[in-house]
């Protein structure tokens, strides 16, 4: 039964997502794409072409398997006069098949937004759907964005083959739950980003209710924190896991922010011809993404203080918040400047959290290395001299409130935001502006 | 059946700071055929694209048999047809099952999809490749198969960017008697196209694009008779036989002659447009013993109409 249920997660988890990636790819190059959007179908029977129609023989192959397994459990259960296998068997199948609709859902969404070419993105998200359960120390929330369940884990519900997961049946179904509602809003996003693909990948409405969704994922798995990482035998460290989940859902807000500055973008060129009033409102996205990063950070805080106490982090959440403000800020105004300017969205995005959000704590882990390299470590040099200028550094500094490091960090952090909403300000300006007749001729 | 068929208002496109389509506004009937000419990068495939809802626009409507194509995509698609100049194929297909798979997407039932699949492939001169692969047709046979692909849901609205590039001379002409047959049937279509003879020939408006604008709109007479001038028309004068000094001779009338020239054995000037004053001319030509044979006002062209927008490069 081990080999089935691997036999199905080859297929479910790495070839199915595959195929569609593929698939979407082809038709970008042969032009079907655009021959899709031309007929009267509806943007959702599109999507599920594209879900279903590439690993249709697939499909066929996990269906086999399943009414296999079904047999051999059902056939086991007889023989011991027991159900329990089979109803294991039956959670396994459902949950993988809950696991498989997310993964699927977010492939092509990527796809979508990449035109397939992205294969990099690709690998990073099947592992991720398949490991991701050993991210479950760090980030407990990840158990119910994808899976508390992870594909290696399935293999754990298999009867004989040892179970790795908590005894309570709640957690697994709420994490099936979650999985299914964040599967749908990809599924959404897809529908649009079908017959829109120059549009951002998600809509506002789309991004507000992904980033709310994973913010009480995150606060939710924190809540069964203790009982999941001691199921995987891992660490418990509250602190590492509110920065950690805390991190997540700054990244994710990233996609509200994409969100909101395209459609501010759409007004602002509207402006320009008196069709639209502009984006006044533009303030309220970086506001919203920091609001909600925030909310997570204090929600897995208050979590904390019943499930550990002692565990309870020194630094203020009013310096937290400020950093989430001023990084929102920061996010919201590259994308903005990079969408009027035409400029590649996810190259920018990927700048942002490796130059500005995990980068600087990169370097002092480096400075930290040669420091230790070097000699004494405690009087050669501060560890956090560039962590301060990303939120996820100023969360790591909780330990040490009085770094003059953290002060400076704060201050760059406004500047940088400072210069960052200078740029878009500049870019609005020129967008306000008509072009003049000979400029537009050139 | 709405009066207006396609109508485009200030539509503007923009890609990042590059205006690629600069408020052009312009409403099609059913019967309207309008070819769309300009050089390279003008904005021709960007306003088609938009036309059919696959262009982002940054302002303006449109809408074909009353829907905005960006509201209601699904239900405009049912009365739209549009071949792009690089046709979307499945290169594993058969010419048959890509137009059968195309079929089953519009809807439409099997009978009427095989139906339809053998009219046009006889209408495009396909019908002998039906069962052959896609990848194994030349450039022209593939532009044909993404006409019948346009063609095969029977659309009101037909959009065509360059339909006839990789078509040799008997294509052209079998084309052109095609988009006629579609345009007497009462259908409103938009062809892009470089061959300005052929447009001429079957288009009954002519929209003029450069620089992202519409530089002239309007039926081939009223665009070519704007470029032969409000007031001058070019005439072409064969004589029954040479005259050597005919320039010099041609000088005695005066300012109401201009830029004569020798062209094909004929002598060829521009004058007053009006009937009354062309009618003095010929009787003082013939006063002055010119041995005239003929006397013919030339029509004004495309061509005329194209280079008088001053735009240089035709693609």
């Amino acid at each position: 039964m081990g080999a089935i249920t691997a036999g199905q997660g080859l297929i479910l988890f790495l070839m199915g997502p595959s195929a569609i990636r593929r698939a979407v790819s082809r038709d970008v190059d042969n032009g079907m794409m655009i021959s899709h959007r031309l007929t009267p179908m509806g943007n959702w029977k599109i999507v599920m072409g594209y879900l279903t129609g590439p690993i249709v023989q697939m499909l066929i192959l996990y269906s086999l398997g399943l009414v296999l397994g079904l047999g051999l459990s059902a056939g086991l259960a007889a023989i011991e006069g027991s159900a329990i296998k089979l109803q294991v068997w039956l959670a396994a199948q459902v949950a993988g098949l809950c696991l498989a609709f997310l993964l699927t859902t977010s492939m092509l969404l990527v796809a979508l937004a990449t035109g397939g070419k992205n294969t990099a993105l690709t690998i990073i998200i099947v592992i991720t759907a398949i490991f991701g359960a050993q991210a479950l120390q760090y980030v407990p929330g990840m158990g119910l964005l994808l899976g508390v369940i992870g594909a290696i884990n399935l293999l754990g519900l298999i009867p004989g083959m040892g179970s790795s997961v908590p005894g309570s049946a709640a957690v697994p179904a709420i994490g099936c739950a979650v999985q299914l509602v964040i599967g749908s809003i990809f599924f959404a996003a897809c529908c649009r980003k079908i017959r829109r693909p120059e549009r951002a990948t998600f809509s506002v409405g789309l991004a507000l209710a992904l980033t709310a969704v994973t913010s009480l994922a995150m606060v939710g798995g924190m809540m069964s924190a203790g009982a999941l990482t001691r199921a995987l035998g891992a660490g418990f460290e509250p602190g590492a896991q509110m920065i950690w989940s805390t991190s997540v859902q700054l990244l994710i807000t990233m996609l509200l922010l994409n969100a909101g500055a395209d459609l501010a973008v759409t007004m602002d060129r509207k402006s320009r011809f008196g069709a639209h009033a502009g984006a006044t409102l533009w303030w309220t996205y970086p506001l919203l993404a920091a609001m909600i990063s925030f909310l997570t950070y204090v929600g897995i805080g208050a979590v904390m203080t019943r499930t550990a106490p002692g565990a309870l982090l020194t630094l203020s959440a009013v310096t937290v918040g400020y950093s989430l403000v001023c990084a929102a800020i920061t996010d919201y105004s590259l994308f903005y400047w990079a969408i009027a300017r035409g400029k590649p969205v996810l190259t920018i995005g990927v700048a942002i959290v490796v130059g500005l959000r995990v980068g600087p704590m990169l370097l002092d882990g480096l400075l930290l290395g040669m420091f230790a390299l070097l000699g004494d470590l405690s009087d050669s040099g501060p560890p956090f001299m560039f962590s301060s200028l990303s939120p996820i550094g100023v969360m790591w500094m909780a330990g040490e409130p009085e770094s003059g490091a953290l002060v400076v960090g704060l201050i760059a952090q406004a500047l940088i935001a400072f210069v960052a909403w200078r740029i878009m300000s500049g870019t609005r300006r020129a967008i306000a502006t008509p072009p003049a007749p000979a400029a537009v001729a050139a | 059946m709405p009066e207006t068929l396609l109508s485009i208002e200030n539509l503007r496109v923009q890609f990042g700071d590059f205006v690629a389509v600069d408020d052009i506004s312009f409403s099609l009937r059913g019967g309207d055929l309008l070819g769309m000419i300009g050089p390279n990068g003008a904005g021709k495939t960007t306003t088609l694209r938009a036309a059919a809802g696959l262009q982002l626009t940054t302002t303006g409507t449109i809408s074909i048999m009353g829907d905005d194509v960006f509201k209601y995509p699904a239900r405009v698609a049912e009365h739209l047809g549009f071949a792009p100049d690089t046709p979307a194929v499945y290169p594993n297909l058969s010419v048959e099952d890509i137009l059968r798979f195309i079929g089953y997407a519009h809807g439409l039932k099997k009978s009427t999809i095989e139906e339809r699949i053998d009219h046009w492939l006889d209408a495009l001169w396909l019908t002998e490749r039906r069962k052959h692969k896609i990848d194994a047709l030349s450039r022209g046979m593939r532009q044909r198969l993404a006409v019948a692909r346009a063609l095969l849901p029977d659309p009101y609205v037909i959009l065509l960017d360059e339909p006839a590039g990789g078509l040799d001379p008997a294509g052209r002409v079998q084309f052109r008697q095609l988009l006629a047959s579609l345009r007497d049937q009462g259908k409103a279509l938009i062809v892009s196209s470089h061959i300005l003879a052929d447009l001429a020939e079957y288009c009954t408006h002519i929209a003029i694009i450069g620089h992202g604008k519409l530089l002239k709109f309007g039926t081939v007479a009223e665009v070519t008779d704007e470029a032969g001038g409000a007031d001058l028309a070019t005439y072409r004068v064969r004589l029954a036989t040479p005259i050597g000094d005919i320039q010099t001779r041609m000088e005695l009338f005066g300012p109401r002659v201009r830029n004569v020239a020798i062209m094909d054995g004929q002598l060829r000037f521009e004058s007053a447009r009006d009937p009354t004053s062309a009618a003095a001319l010929l009787a003082d030509m013939v006063r002055a013993g010119l041995p005239v044979s003929s006397f013919t006002q030339e029509a004004a062209d495309l061509e005329q109409a194209y280079l008088r927008v001053g735009l240089k490069q035709v693609d």
